[in-house]
Formats: C-alpha cells, sequence, structure tokens
C-alpha cells in the first residue's frame, strides 16, 4: 500500500477506476455535465486525468501516468470530492478492501468515503437508494441476532425492521426523485450521487423560487408518504412497535430540513439572500 | 476545493439536495440494536424475560428469567 495509504483507504491496486459519466477533459477543463462545473486542469494533470477517462486498474494507472505519489494522491482526491471517481473491483477484493479500510481506520487514519453517481432516471434513484441502504440491511441482521441472543425476536420485533426498511426504500426514492422532477422540469443537468449514508442530487443551479421549491416539496413528499405507510401499517398491524418503527421515518424526512443538511443549507441560503435584500 | 494539479471551479456548487434521512435512520437502529445487547449484558445469552420500555421518563426495565 502507498500512493498516501491507496489515497486514504478509498483503492487498492487491483481496482478498475475511471471517471463518471458526464465528466469530460477537454484541453485543460474538466467538464461536470451535471452541475456545469469546469475545473482547470494544469499540464501534468492533463495525461492522468485522458487516461483516467479510458478507465484501468490503478496499478495501470499509476504506472502510465507518472506522477509523483503525491500528485496521483492529489487527483485522486480531488476526482473523489467532486464524487466523479468509479470505482469497481468484484466480491472478493471487496471483501479483502473492507479488511484494508478497517486496519487504516484502526490506526487512526481519517479515510475518505468514496462517491457513487448514477444517472438522472427512476432507476438511478432506486440503485442509488438501495446501495445507501446497504448499511441499514446489515445492520438490522445484526440486530436480529442479538434480539435472538436477548429473546426478543418477536414477529412485531421482526416486522417492524422489516416496516422501516420497506417504507424508507420507498418514501426516500420518492423524497430523491422529487429533487430530480423538479431540477429537470427547470431544464437542468442532474445527477444522483450516494457518498456513504448520503444520497442526494447533484444539479445545475436553479432560480431561488424553483430551488426552495425543491428543498421543500422533497422531503414533504417522504413524508407524506411516510404517513399513508404508517396508516396502512397501523390497519393491518396495530403492534405499537411496527406503528412506531413506520411513523418515526416521518421524523427522519424533517430531519432533511435543519440548517445543517442539504434541503436545510438550500433553505437558509435563500432566506439569508431575501433577508439581505430587504435590509 | 484547489490544489497544484487541478484548480477547482470555485463558482460551482457541489452542495447536493442531499437527504439524511438514511443516516438518522441507522443512527434508530442501532440504538434499538443497543437495548438488545444490554439485555445480553445484564441477563446473560438468552437469559432476558421481558423489557419493557417507558418513553416517558426514557427507562428501560429488563426482566431476566
Amino acid at each position: 500500500m502507498n500512493v498516501v495509504e491507496q489515497t486514504l483507504g478509498l483503492l487498492s491496486e487491483s481496482d478498475f477506476v475511471s471517471l463518471s459519466a458526464g465528466v469530460k477533459l477537454k484541453d485543460t477543463i474538466l467538464t461536470d455535465r451535471a452541475n456545469g462545473a469546469r475545473h482547470y486542469v494544469t499540464k501534468n494533470a492533463r495525461r492522468p486525468l485522458r487516461l483516467l477517462g479510458v478507465g484501468m486498474t490503478l496499478s495501470s494507472w499509476l504506472e502510465a501516468s507518472n506522477l509523483t505519489e503525491f500528485q496521483a494522491f492529489e487527483i485522486i482526491r480531488f476526482v473523489n470530492g467532486i464524487g466523479c471517481l468509479q470505482i469497481q473491483r468484484s466480491r472478493l477484493q471487496g471483501m479483502r478492501h473492507l479488511g484494508r479500510r478497517a486496519q487504516l481506520r484502526l490506526r487512526g487514519v481519517q479515510l475518505q468515503i468514496p462517491a457513487k453517481r448514477y444517472s438522472a432516471t427512476v432507476l438511478g434513484v432506486v440503485n442509488a437508494v438501495l446501495r445507501a441502504l446497504r448499511p441499514i440491511l446489515v445492520a438490522v441482521l445484526v440486530s436480529f441476532g442479538l434480539a435472538y441472543g436477548a429473546n426478543m425476536l418477536t414477529g412485531s420485533y421482526i416486522a417492524g425492521h422489516l416496516v422501516l426498511v420497506g417504507s424508507l426504500a420507498v418514501t426516500t426514492t420518492l423524497h430523491e426523485y422529487v429533487h430530480l422532477y423538479i431540477a429537470q422540469s427547470q431544464g437542468a443537468n442532474a445527477q444522483v450521487v450516494v457518498r456513504g449514508l448520503r444520497i442526494g442530487v447533484l444539479h445545475q443551479p436553479l432560480s431561488p423560487v424553483y430551488e426552495v421549491l425543491s428543498a421543500l416539496t422533497g422531503p414533504l413528499t417522504g413524508l407524506v408518504a411516510a404517513a399513508v405507510v404508517m396508516a396502512l401499517t397501523l390497519a393491518v398491524n396495530p403492534s405499537m412497535f411496527v406503528v412506531l418503527s413506520a411513523g418515526i421515518v416521518c421524523v427522519f424526512h424533517c430531519v432533511s430540513w435543519l440548517p445543517e443538511y442539504g434541503d436545510g443549507v438550500a433553505l437558509k441560503k435563500y432566506w439569508r439572500n431575501r433577508h439581505e435584500r430587504t435590509t | 476545493m484547489s490544489n497544484s494539479m487541478i484548480i477547482a471551479d470555485v463558482s460551482a456548487n457541489y452542495a447536493a439536495k442531499e437527504g439524511v434521512v438514511i443516516a438518522v435512520a441507522l443512527a434508530w437502529v442501532l440504538m434499538i440494536g443497543s437495548s438488545t445487547i444490554a439485555a445480553i449484558i445484564l441477563c446473560g445469552w438468552k437469559g432476558a424475560k421481558s423489557i419493557s420500555m417507558d418513553w416517558r421518563s426514557m427507562r428501560a426495565t429488563f426482566a431476566c428469567r
């Protein structure tokens, strides 16, 4: 391992790396179609980025790009920072990679979180949500094992968790699709980005009114859908834990309006600009 | 985000319309799961008889076999 510990735990030598669709290098400019960004690429970085555009294993890329370790580190960190580094590896390699990340974490290294982009379609949103849900599924399975050991693995415990995961999958898909729909209805390019547990829609800037509309209606759609799931659950299974598991998803969608997070940030920005204009 | 190899477009907005729904949900699952860990620690493997939660006073009562 190196290239600064394979860019802080993101990559292994055998990983196939490439740029996401929609990110292109043209002469000196790296254009990101999702939000219209135009990054200036210095002479030393052009060939490595062109190679990354084609896609190859990390070891071949390091050999062919002729960069110093720190230059390679900088490029990988930048490309992952804007969420356009596509990493492909087999399941077995993935398991080994998890082990390496755990080792680095134990050594106190602050790991980079890999980002993955998906197309701006319903299928893209569904795939993105399913990817983001993976840690929840693992946590639920572990929780079932622990509940068995604690004599708590009852029907309502299982049903509660299944309702929670099902409701999350459906309502988060709707939440993100509304963001996507509003962006696309305004002719903006967009892509769905998953970074760890966070899922978001990256799009070209919209008019302030549509930015606010998107930030309000996304969580609202998720909230209403979760309320419908809760009502259906109440009709089918009146167990307190199952209904609570369905109902709590409404609260989770409201958290998106807090000023620290994506939708809340957009709202905060709008109110701040409005306040500055009026004063 | 700027460095010597690539100079970032500072006018570009990379703040995605992000939902934190899944992150909060994971915290919820872990919180529920932690009560099962507590039951195993207090009563042993398969030793718990019942667990009752009092949400008002935020107290959990574990009854062991």
